[in-house]
């Protein structure tokens, strides 16, 4: 396996502008002797198929699968406790097609959050001492990849969006109306519950008093094309593992 | 019969009988809810294709999650330690580049 791997480099790096077109090759290789492979990790559900991976060349849009993908195996064993992309979907908004986060939430769902929380935890084998969650947000009207963060070290929630428009558009505006405040006020509830999960006692909801900050957009990187919103999640995932903050080194794009 | 009855007596019939089938809800992401029957012991794929049949959409598309975690081809609610009445999300394939 090492032998091919470094194989196809030297390939790889003998012909930089055909490279897509050698992995491309190579995949389809892979695809006419097997209906799918599997990319195990931590022996668990995840794997990867031949229509995720092509996702993974220049310009594509990232899937659900791609994105679980590595926010399960970049997390594990670290301090970072990254929920799955259905996550938010599941419980923060009020419908998976439409963006618009739930105002309420009910006893029922609570407890179903409670029990997602758990499992991931022990899924991912965490730090004992883990300190942040990754929460990463899918808006299905646009098409559109952004994430959250809770850190419960420096007691900061913070909402990062790669879009550079909807950054600049909301600065000037009154925090109330601000894009992102309503799935900031969400998470802000999430992080109450796992607050309670990790035996602490938080409250946030009318509590001037918290010391907690709170940012509905962040500044971050900004995707420079239509696409690679994904990728920015994924980057600002790991800059939260490696670095301890998404914003702890604004330096350009690191190629994943 | 009473609560503490009935209480003391549900594990009882579990063991008599841990391949008696279980009631499971799948729910999808709109909120729609279809109900199945199944053994403990029968693969949840069936499950799955099942369900993808009845709503009319490629079992590719849609993702099986039991407390948040994929189910693979090879669980069995015995092998998830599902419960009777226990649910199933369903969710759609998501998709994000932007614009």
């Amino acid at each position: 396996m090492r032998y091919m791997e470094s194989e196809i480099s030297r390939i790889c790096d003998g012909n930089v502008p055909q490279t897509t077109e050698v992995l491309g090759c190579l995949l389809s290789a892979v695809q006419s002797f097997r209906t799918g492979f599997d990319l195990k990790c931590l022996k668990s559900n995840l794997e990867l198929r031949y229509d995720d991976l092509r996702r993974l060349g220049a310009g594509g849009f990232l899937n659900d699968e791609v994105m679980n993908y590595f926010l399960q195996k970049w997390s594990a064993k670290s301090a970072v406790l990254a929920m799955n992309t259905f996550f938010t979907t599941r419980f923060l908004f009020k419908d998976s097609r439409i963006h618009i986060v739930k105002s309420h939430f009910d006893a029922s769902a609570t407890k179903s959050i409670a029990g997602w929380i758990r499992k991931r935890i022990e899924t991912l084998k965490l730090r004992a001492r883990w300190r942040h969650v990754f929460i990463p947000i899918h808006n299905a009207e646009k098409s559109h990849w952004y994430s959250a963060t809770i850190d419960f070290v420096n007691r900061r929630i913070a909402v990062w969006d790669s879009w550079e428009a909807t950054h600049s558009q909301n600065q000037c505006k009154p925090l109330r109306s601000q894009q992102h405040v309503p799935i900031l006020l969400a998470v802000m509830w999430v992080a109450e519950l796992i607050a309670q999960v990790r035996g602490e006692s938080l409250v946030l909801a009318n509590n001037p008093t918290s010391e907690w900050d709170f940012e509905p957009h962040a500044k971050t990187n900004f995707q420079v094309n239509g696409a690679d919103c994904g990728v920015h999640v994924l980057w600002h995932l790991k800059r939260l593992i490696e670095a301890d903050a998404v914003d702890a080194v604004l330096g350009d794009i690191e190629t994943l | 019969m009473s609560e503490e009855d009935q209480h003391s007596t549900q594990p009882e019939i579990k063991d008599e009988d841990a391949n008696a089938p279980i009631n499971v809800k799948v729910v999808s992401s709109t909120g729609d809810e279809v109900f199945f029957k199944i053994k403990r012991s029968t693969k949840l794929s069936k499950l799955q294709g099942a369900y993808a049949a009845k709503v009319g959409k490629d079992v590719g598309s849609i993702r099986f999650l039991y407390d948040g975690s994929r189910i693979s081809e090879t669980d069995t609610p015995a092998s998830l330690d599902m419960e009777d009445n226990d649910t199933i999300d369903v969710m759609v394939e998501q998709v994000g580049g932007c614009h």
